[in-house]
């Protein structure tokens, strides 16, 4: 009894350091008793906590994506920013589980479960294509305009085009690409070596597309070929391949 | 008030720049507009001769900026349309001769005469491009139904927007029907999806503007051409008409045949 009351207060510790805030999360504690101690000796500090930001410590301990999402969601509650290292940047972030099974704080699982604002409303998988989780905190560029042949935008982050991609233009990203419209020139994602970047466009005929060091070339003579609506192109095995933004949607990531 | 600067442009060559440019002047000076063409492609000059007018040049563009004579003096009176003047390039010099502020200048001085000035710019887009749509505040893009000509077009558009010339309008040029409906051309539809600019002209191919070009007797001054008609409408539509877009209807006892059976195996249809 003393060891099951022990187990729960220390289930969360919040410890001040030179650095900043760190939460930790004692690994042993089920996650239900985690969101317990959270709401119990957390959220009566929110005042006091409001707006820090704080490194969350996630040990060695497995649970579900919903479940990380959950506790994110109540350390927001408490006013408490969760901070992750490295995922800024964003660099070598692997793409991000989906479904039942059990996985590690990692700091894709918490970045995704940090952009998913409503864990109620992520459902068991992703809550939009892990394409666009993948890299929260990491910059985007949004351009509003069609880029015509011999416009180029370079820019270390994802990029997000409202307008077309025209033959002769290029595209090319740290991150993610999204083309709101249709990609007929070059697009170049994971520009410094992330093989988890994508490309989504609502027509995607790109003339050549690249990710991290792979290129890929459209069909010879497809250029007339109706649009098949939205898509994604990654990176699978040892070559890059489309499919449609919807079958992204169902399958998740994994 | 001041008129328009209207530049004709197009990044590839060949395409139909200098021909679309003195056939919407004398187009233009038929409806009574007061019209200078302005020949920027300087030491290939030739949009005198598609006018017919080489043999008339005494002075040129050149000599206008380099304070040799007087702007009026260079200036040619077109032989056929009153209203129509001719700036004509130098031959014998490069396109460095000229700045884009000096060519901003006289684009000006222009205006203060002329209801419209259209320039005719040279193919590519280094200098000469630069000082060529400098004065204008539009621009008219030409452009085939050919992929390299439409990616050309395209990133002219972007250089035009960089210097705030924004919407040019587009002239699809030399569309060849049958070729387009065998799928051996691109159809309108598709320059237009790519360039996503408003349309102000379809000119179909057309053998008399060769005859036209060589003779120098512009094309809109004929009646039986179709190229020269689709060239008239774009001058109208450039005054603001509304003008529909039959351009690529076919005409000739072929066509006409063709429409008529048609016609009687639709009604035939519709009866049955």
């Amino acid at each position: 009894m003393q060891g099951a009351l022990r187990q729960a207060s220390e289930a969360v510790v919040v410890k001040g350091s030179r650095h900043g805030l760190r939460v930790v999360i004692h690994e042993d504690v089920p996650m239900e008793r985690v969101l317990e101690a959270i709401r119990s000796r957390l959220l009566p500090a929110r005042r006091f906590f409001s707006g820090a930001v704080a490194r969350l410590e996630p040990g060695n301990r497995v649970a579900t994506w919903q479940q990380w999402a959950e506790l994110v969601a109540a350390l927001r509650e408490c006013g408490l920013e969760v901070e992750l290292p490295g995922v800024a940047d964003g660099a070598g972030v692997p793409a991000p589980p989906s479904g039942p099974e059990q996985v590690r704080g990692s700091r894709a699982v918490l970045g995704s479960a940090l952009l998913a604002r409503d864990p109620s409303q992520a459902g068991d998988g992703w809550p939009v294509s892990g394409a666009f989780a993948r890299q929260p905190g990491a910059r985007t560029l949004l351009v509003r305009r069609t880029l015509r042949s011999g416009q180029r935008v370079s820019f270390d982050g994802n990029v997000v085009v409202l307008g077309d991609v025209n033959p002769g233009a290029e595209v090319v990203a740290s991150g993610d690409i999204v083309v709101v419209g249709a990609l007929r020139g070059m697009a170049h994602a994971g520009a410094r070596g992330d093989e988890g970047a994508v490309v989504v466009a609502l027509d995607l005929r790109p003339v050549q597309l690249r990710i991290a060091h792979r290129v890929a070339r459209s069909p010879e003579g497809a250029s007339r070929a109706p649009a098949r609506g939205p898509e994604v192109a990654r990176i699978r095995g040892e070559a890059v391949e489309v499919v449609s933004y919807g079958e992204t949607l169902r399958g998740g990531t994994g | 008030m001041a008129g328009r600067a209207i530049v004709v442009t197009s990044g590839k060559g060949g395409v139909g720049k200098t021909t679309a440019t003195a056939n919407l002047g004398v187009a233009l000076a038929q409806m009574g507009r007061r019209v200078a063409v302005v020949d920027a492609d300087i030491g290939l000059r030739n949009l005198d001769v598609v006018l017919g007018l080489e043999n008339r040049i005494v002075y040129d563009l050149v000599d206008v900026i380099e304070g040799t004579c007087k702007l009026r003096a260079a200036l040619i009176r077109d032989k056929r349309v009153d209203n129509l003047v001719l700036l004509p390039a130098a031959q014998t010099r490069g396109k460095e001769a000229v700045t884009p502020e000096q060519m901003r200048d006289l684009v000006q001085q222009l205006r203060e005469e002329f209801d419209y000035v259209l320039v005719d710019c040279p193919a590519g887009i280094d200098q000469g491009f630069h000082s060529a749509v400098a004065g204008a505040s539009e621009a008219l893009i030409v452009t085939t139904p050919e992929v390299a000509a439409v990616r050309d077009a395209d990133r002219v558009i972007g250089l035009l927007e960089s210097k705030e010339i924004y919407e040019p309008r587009l002239i699809i040029n030399r569309i060849r029907p049958h070729m387009v409906r065998k799928g051996d051309m691109l159809e309108v539809g598709d320059v237009l999806e790519i360039l996503a600019i408003p349309l102000i002209g379809i000119v179909p191919d057309d053998e008399e503007i060769i005859v036209s070009t060589n003779r120098g007797e512009p094309v809109v001054l004929s009646n039986h051409s179709r190229a020269g008609r689709a060239l008239r409408n774009v001058a109208r539509r450039l005054e603001g008409e509304e003008v529909p877009f039959a351009e690529l209807e076919e005409d000739g006892w072929m066509a006409r045949l063709r429409r008529l059976i048609s016609r009687t195996s639709r009604a035939a249809s519709g009866r049955g």
